[in-house]
């Protein structure tokens, strides 16, 4: 009976799907299930403890100076866990797609520049997160 | 770059996986949208709950390989006029290049994921050089997936520092993508002068 025989890309192959088993069963089993903490604070703790905080969030955490233009309200509501209706009632906003609209859609819509806006919303999160 | 892409940061905003799939798809067809800075981001949104890191993962993959399959199609339909074209103008080159993907097709495609918008030409000379379907989809899912895997997890942990993160990956996407052009451009002049 011939036997086949067993090339490098047989072997490649075979590598490749140990491989790829591996780094999903890893990633499945230890990424995040969130802890209560992270979960009220809508962050997913990081896998792996010395990637971890003592807070349990990412390395990283958004800060006000971090938020960009083309973020929409209901993405800064969430990664600042922000009341709901707060951005909206601190910088009066009307339009009906709040809170799917970006700052870059609320600046248009004020007729303001970009930049402008962009501080005014910084700044009415920083207000809410040092509790004023 | 910031600038640029930031009507498409809003676009993954307001239609989240719909978005993804979208961008990734299209990203995977036109050099012009690099998918891999898209990957990262979902990798930051996830760390941020807005996404869901399983479902980003599983979009992500199939738009990838959508789009790779699209490009793979049309070219090894249309296999025998383009090869007919291009064996005419480059005839030994074009072969030598036609003979190395079919005989490294699998380490060529997933090493090709790395690249972002490169792996366009992999999957065109996968096409014209007639490997079977059944092969390229799977190194193609593979590649895709190790690699979305990686950026996700990068953007995952860098969180709200993903601007630095995204040079890098692009700055890594190039190198490996210069280094694979040039090492085809010596393949094919290498192999011609035996």
């Amino acid at each position: 009976m011939p036997h086949k025989k067993i090339t490098r890309d047989h072997l490649l192959t075979l590598v490749i799907i140990i491989l790829t088993i591996a780094i999903g069963a890893v990633t499945f089993f230890l990424l995040p299930a969130a802890t209560d903490e992270a979960r009220q604070l809508h962050y997913r703790p990081l896998p792996f403890p010395r990637w971890r905080t003592q807070q349990n969030r990412p390395l990283a955490l958004p800060t006000p100076s971090t938020i960009a233009v083309w973020m929409t309200f209901d993405y800064l509501n969430k990664i600042f866990n922000l009341p709901p209706d707060y951005l909206k009632t601190s910088l009066n906003i009307t339009d009906a797609r709040y809170p799917f609209l970006t700052v870059n859609g609320l600046a248009r819509e004020q007729k303001q520049n970009a930049t402008g806006t962009l501080k005014m919303v910084e700044q009415a999160i920083s207000n809410h997160l040092n509790g004023k | 770059m910031d600038q640029l892409l930031a009507p498409l940061f809003s676009f993954l905003l307001l239609y989240k996986y719909v978005a993804l799939f979208i961008i990734i798809f299209v990203g995977n067809i036109i050099f012009l949208i690099p998918s891999n800075i898209f990957i990262l981001m979902a990798g930051v949104f996830s760390g941020t709950a807005y996404f869901n890191f399983y479902w980003s993962l599983l979009i992500i993959v199939i738009g990838n390989s959508a789009g790779d399959y699209l490009i793979y199609t049309l070219t090894k339909k249309n296999s025998a006029w383009l090869g007919c074209r291009l064996r005419n103008k480059k005839a030994p080159y074009f072969q030598r290049l036609e003979n190395f993907m079919k005989s490294a097709a699998g380490r060529t495609i997933i090493i090709s994921r790395v690249t972002g918008a490169f792996s366009i030409i992999v999957n065109f000379l996968a096409g014209i050089s007639k490997i079977s379907w059944w092969k390229f989809l799977f190194y193609d899912v593979v590649g895709n997936f190790l690699v979305t895997l990686i950026l996700m997890y990068i953007g995952f942990v860098v969180g709200g520092t993903w601007e630095q993160a995204s040079d890098t990956v692009n700055t890594v996407g190039s190198i490996v993508g210069v280094l694979m052009l040039a090492f085809f451009v010596y393949k094919a002049v290498a192999n011609n002068k035996k």
